[in-house]
């Protein structure tokens, strides 16, 4: 049997939250969903087996994590047994193409877009942290706390090519690698140089006794001429490349429009326009885009410039395919996110100081969403104010905590004292569209007593921000917090943590 | 731009310095430093190798109180790693672990310039273990420089040198893990880069003090921590960073939050005052001149005046000063941007190497790096392709000595798979840059397809030292030397003066001597020139050869005085009368006794006279080849008479040109038989050419059986060239010297011939010959026995 969550906290009993797939039904949901799998062997969503990701085991279920499917208007087919349960992704809009940023009707989906790329500009700065690793999560605390955001926008791959490549692309577009290539044409008489077979056989077909009289009345035969050609497979490269990054300074510039005292701004800007001009100017001279998957002639890996241009092309492609991966594992990229906030959050708390950090190990390509390796706890923090340690542990827990489907616990401690130490859970919670939801507080009580015997004291959501500024709401032991990607909701979805955090430890909530 | 990082990985309080960032990584920024955390561990958990800060800070890295992450098997010190690594045990996880210290201080970089001690432990063996370890595809650019050298760099990079000049001495304190590292470099200013200086390093440095080392300090930090905290000392927790903090952490250490293996946390307390030098000694003597000292120790700022009263070497001491602990970071990074940019980093004295060679005096220990040559840092050295070597033919397996330094001493056996017919010369040429491990040796042969198409290349790793002295290397090699024969030499004897062995005696004939008489010129000659002899069955046992006078020209010393005087005024008047003879065209000229008499008395014969004999022999036309058999006279005589070594030294290398001639032959014979200064002359001659030269004639003699006078004079000529021995040991046997070899077929073959023709005499001769050739021994009296035809001569 298959099951359908829509909260992960399911597991422990909450009816309302989980519902059994049945053949030929239609469900739809409108945030993540997570798939309880009592079967053997890995689900088949749309007749492929593994397409989500076990997450753990209850009780002999596994629960996978679904991705958001490119189309989620189209849904998602989950094989159970007597047929096919269909899952559609109500308010979930489809993976936009970012040529079309214009279209007012995409202004949704460009900001679920946005989204994404800012999650993943928060990751990338992890690993520009890393360089200086005895001072990661300051750097991270300088990065997302401070003020910089508005004023320099993040590093991207964009960003390096406006440094690197404007003599490049000025040098090659000035002049591009030309062939000569071999035509048949009607040639005059007088000027013929090379005639090959082909042009010979026209030849003795024409009538007449010589050449002159072969040549008709315009005094022309066909013969071989040179002609410069400009449509060679380095040139197609060149402009599919300057067309790509045309694309990409323009949806650069206009997630940080804002921020026009810039110097990245600018050195894109620049780009875009001499890409734009580049692109126009080979279209013009017969220069044809090339697929993506072409292979690299001899001058696009032994020519110093071509190969840049090569390299640069590779590296935007790799970035549009990286982001329809992080398009459909966004949820589980919005969890990794919030891990690290949440160590953020408290080490921006008066006073704390940093007892372990877990090693921050980041992949060289994203697996289903995550960047980063580490080992638990992720963090220990010591707030000498409230005389209390406090762990973030970050990863399904093992045992009955298991079935709260919280990906982020925090434990706290008493330095000197014997205390049994208290939880709270911590569910990062995806959402298309973001913004506090209310029934969260609601729920989180109840679950609570089925954490008693491991000192489970209270839960908290944190959610993705609808707007600019980040809101919290606390109800006892139930709390919620949206959470921006960047700029202003990230710093106040920060702040917003950190008095939440603040608040429970001051109330000896722990 | 490369991304460089200049890396002190010392294990104890680490550094990076960098001068670009992550966000344009390609533009030159200001050097900043990256702190690298104190007392380094690497940790493994998983997929997971990380060393540097996160490691340090991680629950695997602490250990103890996080259960099953924070195993011990998990966690390993780097300084630890560098102790194995010194003592040449690199533990199995060296590798991985250098690599991930490495990597976390060196993200995005290209090239990392990792500093390393400056003592005996990290010579070649140490470098190359860790470039090994360090060069891997997801590794930057591994560069290795000394820690002193990095230390003057960063004080010249950052102008804390402000008397910085050409050939300022400065000595080099380093506060390592086992004692202190001392050094001493000289600033030099760079020959192509005029304003630029560089350190120059003569000699590795030297580790002493060991009960200042930081091991040692370590250990009084931990006991002070225990005494703070008496209850703490058998809880069971992780273990606390308090001692290490309370070394290297510049402020003074608050309280540690450990935790307990249940989970619980703790407090430890600092200790109320710590003095970690209390009761240590003071450093040893540092007696090296030095214009001033620069002191680097990781320990925090507040314990250098308690170090610095322990380090003062005395009143009259060059000025210390306390180099900043991440000043040696900075040095490498300076080092990375002068090899980017082609400029010496620091000039460095490579360390000796040398090899055994067979010289004309035996086996030598010959030098491959000039002594005292200082080569940039940057750069590789090699050597002009060494010549003068040679694989002999038919070895298929080689042993190369090498020593490196003053004592390393190494066997490198090089088999081969075809031993070569004949002598190879060989070429051998060195590579090696500074500090960057081990040299590379390369043996290839121009004229040997195989060694030409695949030189033999040195695998110093594989190499075992060996565990023998120099001496006793070089006795082995010796082996026996090669006999070599006596000159001949017939001693003069008073019976042939006075009758007493052979009448009437020469003190008679002199007595009885008329001038211009031929009778009396004709009893002179018989009296000089007939030898005496005893055979070995004479009832009075043998004696002689003896001569009236010595072929060396001396008298017997019972000669009176009256005696010699009548012999010295006697030869002064017949070469008198000679040479009157000589240049008075008109008178006739035509008996030989007395050139004979004059050539007869050996060295003796007056220098005019043997003059006119060299004249008359060279130039073929002379009035003393007028006589009948003249030209017999000259050419023995000549023989008799040269002993000096300005002659021979003229006259040999004209007679061994004109050989094969055999009209040369008795000459030869005689001056390579007989001068006691023929041997000096010869090892300055090409006597491996005189040697084919003579096979010719032994070749031109066996083909005819001809084995009279000219076979016996080609034996003595050779015999005497065996005497070149005396100054050339190895000369003239059949493992070195084609000639030789080629000699002694030709002589085995005449061995076949006269044991067929019974010649017992020439059979004997010729026996003692090959003996010389063959083997290392001979008979000393060869050549007596050549010379007077198979009877030996009596001592």
């Amino acid at each position: 049997m298959a099951y359908l969550w829509r909260r992960p906290w399911a597991g422990v009993g909450v009816a309302i939250e989980s519902c059994q797939l049945r053949p030929g039904a239609t469900y739809k949901v409108f945030g993540p969903v997570w798939l309880g799998c009592d079967e053997p062997g890995l689900p088949r969503i749309n007749g492929r087996p593994g397409d989500g990701t076990s997450l753990f085991e209850l009780q002999a279920r596994r629960i996978f994590a679904l991705p958001i499917p490119p189309h989620p208007s189209k849904g998602l087919n989950v094989t159970v047994p007597g047929g096919l349960a269909h899952i559609a992704f109500d308010g979930v809009p489809d993976r936009p193409n970012e040529r079309d940023r214009s279209d007012e009707g995409l202004h949704e989906a460009f900001v679920l877009l946005d989204r994404v790329k800012a999650v993943w500009a928060r990751m990338r700065e992890v690993e520009m942290a890393r360089i200086d690793p005895a001072t990661v999560w300051e750097t991270l605390h300088r990065l997302w706390m401070g003020q910089t955001g508005v004023d320099d926008p993040e590093m991207d791959v964009i960003v390096r090519h406006a440094v690197a490549l404007p003599t490049t692309l000025d040098t090659l577009g000035r002049a591009p690698r030309r062939v000569l290539r071999r035509t048949q044409q009607m040639i005059p008489l007088s000027r013929v140089q090379e005639v090959d077979r082909r042009a010979m056989t026209w030849l003795v077909r024409q009538p007449g006794d010589t050449n002159a009289e072969r040549a008709g009345g315009r005094q022309r035969i066909r013969a071989v001429a040179r002609e410069e050609n400009l449509d060679t497979l380095e040139n197609r490269v060149l402009r599919s490349y300057a067309s790509l990054a045309a694309t990409v300074s323009r949806d650069y510039d206009q997630r940080h429009r804002m921020a026009t005292a810039s110097g990245r701004i600018r050195l894109v800007r620049a780009l875009q326009k001499q890409c734009r001009q580049l692109t126009l100017s080979l279209a013009e001279r017969g220069v044809r885009e090339a697929q993506a998957d072409v292979a690299p002639n001899f001058v696009l890996q032994s020519n110093l410039g071509y190969r840049q241009i090569w390299d640069a092309w590779q590296e935007l492609l790799r970035r549009e395919r990286l982001l329809d991966d992080l398009w459909r594992w966004q949820a589980r990229s919005w969890e990794e996110f919030c891990a690290l906030a949440i160590v953020v959050a408290l080490r921006s708390m008066p006073g704390a100081r940093v007892v372990a950090t877990s090693p921050l190990a980041y992949r060289l390509e994203q697996q289903q969403g995550h960047w980063i390796e580490h080992v638990n706890p992720l963090a220990v923090v010591y707030l000498p104010d409230q005389g209390t340690t406090v762990e973030v542990q970050y990863g399904p827990l093992d045992g009955r905590l298991r079935g709260f489907g919280a990906v982020i616990w925090l434990r706290f401690g008493s330095v000197d004292k014997s205390d049994i130490l208290t939880r709270w859970a911590i569910w990062p919670l995806w959402h298309p569209v973001g913004g506090l939801d209310r029934s969260d507080l609601d729920a989180i009580p109840g679950l609570l007593r089925h954490g008693t015997q491991d000192k489970v004291r209270g839960g908290l959501t944190i959610r993705p921000a609808s707007s600019l500024v980040a809101e919290s709401e606390r109800n006892g032991a139930a709390a919620c917090v949206t959470l921006g990607a960047s700029g202003d909701a990230l710093l106040t979805g920060l702040h917003a943590l950190r008095a939440v955090l603040t608040d429970v430890l001051a109330q000896k909530g722990p | 731009m490369q991304r460089a990082i200049g890396l002190d990985l010392n294990g104890w309080r680490d550094h990076a310095c960098r001068d670009w960032t992550a966000e344009n990584p390609n533009v030159a920024t200001q050097s900043v430093c990256i702190d690298g955390g104190t007392g380094t561990v690497i940790v493994e958990h998983g997929n997971m190798h990380v060393g540097g800060p996160e490691a340090i800070l991680s629950p695997i890295g602490r250990g103890g109180g996080w259960g099953q992450v924070g195993a011990e098997a998990k966690r390993r010190h780097l300084a630890d790693h560098w102790r194995d690594l010194a003592q040449g045990l690199p533990s199995p996880t060296f590798d991985g672990d250098v690599r991930a210290a490495v990597l976390a201080l060196s993200q995005l970089a290209t090239r990392v310039v990792l500093c390393i001690p400056d003592h005996e432990g990290f010579q070649e063996a140490a470098q190359k273990r860790l470039l090994v370890a360090l060069t891997h595809r997801k590794m930057p650019k591994p560069t290795l420089v000394w820690r002193s050298v990095a230390l003057v760099l960063g004080l010249l990079e950052s102008g804390a040198l402000p008397q910085a000049c050409d050939g300022l001495r400065i000595a080099c304190i380093v506060h390592g893990a086992a004692g202190l590292e001392r050094q001493v470099l000289v600033l030099r200013r760079l020959t192509d880069h005029p304003n630029r200086l560089a350190p120059e390093r003569a000699t590795p440095g030297r580790l002493t003090d060991p009960a200042l080392s930081l091991n040692e300090l370590l250990g009084r930090a931990q006991a002070a921590v225990v005494g703070a905290n008496p209850s703490w000392e058998n809880a069971r927790t992780e273990a606390p960073r308090m001692p290490v903090n309370l070394l290297f952490q510049e402020q003074t250490p608050e309280a540690e939050i450990i935790r307990r293996d249940n989970g619980d946390w703790v407090r430890l307390q600092p200790p109320a005052a710590f003095a970690p030098f209390r009761d240590l000694p003071r450093m040893s003597e540092f007696s090296i001149e030095a214009d001033c000292t620069v002191v680097l120790t990781p320990l925090a700022a507040r314990y250098h005046p308690a170090l610095a009263e322990l380090l003062l070497p005395g009143a009259d001491a060059a000025p210390m000063m306390w180099a900043p602990p991440e000043t040696v970071a900075r040095g490498a990074l300076l080092a990375a941007r002068r090899i980017e940019r082609g400029i010496p980093h620091y000039l460095d004295r490579l360390d000796p190497v040398a090899m055994v060679v067979m010289r004309r005096d035996g086996p030598v220990f010959a030098d491959l790096i000039p002594a005292g040559a200082s080569v940039p840092g940057d750069r590789e050295y090699i050597s002009e392709p060494l010549r003068g070597f040679v694989w002999p033919a038919g070895m298929a397996a080689v042993d190369f000595y090498l020593r490196k330094g003053t004592s390393e001493i190494r066997t490198w056996h090089v088999p081969i798979d075809a031993a070569p017919e004949r002598n190879q010369p060989l070429a051998v040429q060195l590579r090696q840059t500074p500090a960057q491990g081990w040299a590379t040796l390369s043996i290839t042969a121009p004229d040997w397809g195989e060694l030409r198409r695949t030189p033999i290349r040195l695998d110093w790793g594989s190499l075992t030292p060996e565990g023998r002295t120099e001496d006793t290397i070089l006795d082995s090699l010796r082996g026996p030397r090669p006999a070599i024969p006596d000159r001949v030499h017939y001693k003069a004897h008073i019976g042939l003066w006075d009758g007493s062995l052979k009448r009437p005696g020469l003190s008679a004939v002199l007595r009885s001597f008329r001038p211009g008489d031929p009778r009396s010129l004709s009893e002179l000659q018989a009296a000089l020139s007939a030898p005496y002899s005893r055979p070995l069955n004479h009832p009075n046992g043998s004696a002689g050869p003896f001569f009236a006078v010595g072929t060396d020209g001396e008298l017997p010393v019972e000669v009176g005085t009256a005696d010699r005087e009548a012999f010295l005024r006697t030869i002064d008047q017949i070469a008198e009368d000679l040479l009157h003879v000589i240049r008075t065209p008109l008178r006739p000229y035509d008996n030989n006794d007395a050139i004979r008499c004059l050539t007869w008395v050996f060295a003796a014969c007056p220098s005019a006279i043997g003059q006119e004999v060299q004249r008359a022999f060279q130039e073929g036309v002379h009035r003393l080849l007028e006589p009948t058999r003249g030209v017999v006279v000259v050419t023995h005589g000549l023989g008799r008479i040269t002993a000096d070594a300005p002659t021979l030294a003229r006259l040999l290398p004209d007679l061994i040109v004109r050989l094969p001639k055999t009209s040369v032959l008795p000459t030869l014979a005689a001056m390579l038989s007989r001068p006691a200064a023929t041997p000096a002359i010869l090892a300055g001659l090409d006597v491996d050419d005189a040697a084919g030269r003579l096979n010719q004639i032994f070749s031109d003699l066996v083909a005819i059986a001809s084995y009279e006078a000219n076979y016996k004079y080609a034996q003595l000529a050779l015999a005497g060239l065996l005497r070149v021995r005396e100054h050339q040991p190895w000369a003239l046997t059949i493992d070195r010297s084609p000639a030789a070899r080629a000699v002694a077929a030709t002589l085995e073959r005449a061995m076949v011939h006269l044991q067929y023709k019974r010649l017992k005499r020439q059979l004997a001769t010729t026996a003692g010959l090959l003996e010389y050739l063959v083997t290392n021994e001979g008979r000393p009296d060869l050549l007596t026995l050549i010379d007077t035809d198979g009877t030996p001569a009596s001592r």
